[in-house]
């Protein structure tokens, strides 16, 4: 694996609805990413936030009833970029969280494609 | 102790109406603090001449400067002790009262009586009435002498002509034990008195009762009263007015204290949703009215809302749990649509069915937003055509405001996605220089009831009726029509195509 020509890249997935996150993982592989998860449960989302490697992440807002606020915050500050998917758009974000990316669902490839090429830019 | 023949009843010695004046000499304590007010009195009044008599204002002075030679009561020197401490009493009370002392009823008013009653005729002062004042006699007279007959006291209550507004409770006066001496007429307001007490007792009442707070306020905000309705949500009453800032205690915060305060000096005729602390420190909403009664008085009316707020709140927080989880579903069947198609060389299949669930996806945006109450067509086509703008102005959107229906948004923002897609595959999106333009209007400028939209492509490459008909265009000729109550009609010009889509509005709010 170490000897592998292409570089790796690896993509947290955050998402308690099975089959959404089986799609995120189609996208995802699609751009080129290995999945890290996906997780459905916060506690598991945050321990995979603060020790595992990768170099994007989605988050779904809302773990059943749980936001995953808290696992943004590790991502922030851990300097990885990160887009929330949420059926809310971005209204729906707390102020604190605004400008951050936002994927709305269902997902368009367009957008997800863009956000990782913009974030892989900064 | 108690005068034999009149029982004692407490310190007040009463006996069948008679209020024994003559009882108070025997009380030595009371008569001490009469002697120290009498003397400070006099001390402080023009003086009293030889007369004895105190205060009383303009009748008071009258009396000073009586030739009592002429009145039938004599110089006050030689009056008995009853008829000049009652006298006293009459000049320096508040409330309008009648003295009538002797056989022949000389008659002594107070300035009170004056201001209610009006002024009696020249020279009937310490003057038998019913030479002297017959007018008053002719009411009073008979009464007057069942009283000095029976030393019992009698109320007149129903006078008539000048007099109709007043009522008189009659009270003999002993000069001595059993010797009735004079009558005292204690007089009152009937009639406006009567109905300013009912009138005040519903006003009263229903400051009380209406489930609306009524704050009084002077300018600067210094409360003056506030109702029980007020007392019931903030928890403040009355009472605490006087030692408590109010506005400090209930708008904690300054900079919103200052606001409230601008609001409540404007007296603009709105209402204005207000957040509120109560007294136990729980924060409230209230919607506030002010209103300006004169320069001194303001008046401010409020509802208590927060019962209200939170259940919009409430709601609003169900309407967006209900998008997300729509959006969620929107998203599982975009998984097994990708988990079907597969493997099966579809790619542009999948895309296709991508776009149109995401077309969906942003028209259910559009509605929730508004609450599923309808949208602005301007807005439905702004947000249907958004994917297809390249940063660019080859798209032209050109209409009046409309409001659609939840259905009828849903179904031109998928036609639109429709002709959207054609556009940009073979249509005048499909190369640089191409244009739509879309509007719309009424079709009979009379009335709004339908209304036609045009989607005008130009500058394509030149168009050719398609062979075969898709989704596309079975959803624009036949769903469209049953959907928006109107006909749609697509024509490929060469130079572009051309699609009318007629909507019928109503009852669209």
């Amino acid at each position: 694996m170490v000897s592998d020509a292409t570089p790796r890249r690896r993509a947290l997935i955050v998402e308690d609805e099975m089959l959404v996150s089986m799609l995120l993982e189609d996208l995802l592989a699609e751009l080129a990413f290995e999945p890290v998860g996906p997780f459905a449960r916060l506690d598991e989302a945050l321990a995979a936030a603060r020790e595992r490697d990768f170099e994007f992440a989605v988050l779904d807002v809302n773990l059943n009833g749980k936001e995953t606020y808290s696992v943004a915050d590790i991502l922030i500050e851990r300097g990885i970029p990160f887009v929330f998917a949420t059926g809310y758009g971005k209204s729906g974000l707390p102020p604190r969280y605004r400008q951050c990316n936002v994927l709305s669902k269902p997902f368009r490839r367009d957008d997800l494609a863009r956000i990782v090429a913009e974030t892989g830019k900064a | 102790m108690g005068t034999p023949g009149i029982p004692a009843t407490g310190g007040l010695a009463v006996a069948g109406g008679f209020v024994n004046v003559t009882a108070t000499n025997r009380l030595s304590p009371c008569r001490a603090g009469m002697d120290a007010r009498l003397s400070t009195a006099e001390a402080t009044s023009d003086g009293t001449g030889d007369t004895g008599l105190i205060g009383g204002g303009a009748v008071g002075g009258r009396l000073r400067a009586l030739d009592w030679a002429a009145s039938p009561l004599g110089p006050p020197g030689g009056w008995p002790t009853a008829l000049h401490t009652v006298c006293n009493l009459l000049l320096a009370s508040p409330f309008p009262l009648l003295l009538w002392w002797g056989e022949r009823f000389a008659v002594i008013h107070n300035n009170d009586w004056a201001t209610l009653a009006g002024e009696p005729p020249t020279g009937a002062l310490a003057q038998p009435a019913e030479t002297h004042w017959p007018e008053l006699w002719a009411s009073l007279g008979p009464r007057l002498r069942q009283v000095m007959a029976d030393g019992a006291t009698v109320e007149s209550d129903r006078l008539t002509g000048s007099f109709a507004n007043i009522a008189c409770s009659h009270i003999p006066i002993l000069n001595a034990p059993g010797v009735v001496g004079g009558v005292l007429s204690a007089v009152r307001e009937t009639v406006a008195r009567e109905s300013l007490r009912r009138e005040r007792e519903l006003l009263q009442s229903i400051i009380d009762t209406i489930p609306v707070m009524i704050t009084l306020y002077e300018p600067g905000q210094k409360v003056l009263r506030v109702n029980r309705e007020f007392e019931r949500v903030l928890g403040w009453t009355a009472g605490e007015l006087s030692r408590v800032s109010l506005m400090d205690e209930v708008y904690p915060d300054p900079a919103y204290r200052a606001r409230v305060r601008d609001f409540m000096e404007s007296f603009l005729p709105e209402w204005m949703d207000i957040g509120m602390r109560t007294r136990s420190g729980k924060s409230i909403e209230a919607s506030w009215f002010n209103i300006k009664i004169s320069d001194h008085t303001q008046v401010g009316i409020g509802i208590d809302i927060t019962d209200r707020k939170h259940a919009e709140q409430q709601r609003t927080l169900l309407i967006n749990e209900l998008n997300d989880r729509v959006k969620n579903t929107l998203a599982t069947v975009q998984s097994l649509a990708a988990q079907s198609l597969r493997g099966r060389g579809g790619v542009d299949a999948r895309q296709r069915f991508e776009a149109r669930l995401s077309a969906l996806a942003l028209a259910h945006d559009l509605l929730t937003v508004e609450g599923w109450r309808g949208a602005a067509l301007g807005d439905v086509v702004e947000r249907a055509v958004s994917p297809f703008r390249a940063g660019d102005d080859r798209i032209e959107i050109r209409g009046a405001a409309v409001r659609l229906s939840p259905k009828q948004a849903l179904a031109i923002s998928m036609a639109l996605h429709e002709l959207g897609t054609n556009a940009l595959k073979y249509g005048a999106l499909s190369n640089r220089d191409g244009r739509v333009r879309i509007g719309w209007q009424a079709t009979n400028p009379a009335s709004n009831a339908l209304i036609e939209l045009v989607w005008d492509e130009s500058g394509g490459p030149p168009v050719a009726p398609p062979a075969r008909k898709g989704f596309g265009s079975r959803l624009l000729e036949r769903n469209l029509a049953r959907e928006l109550g109107g006909p749609t009609t697509i024509e490929y010009r060469p130079v572009g195509l051309i699609c009318r889509i007629s909507c019928r509005l109503r009852d669209n709010g």
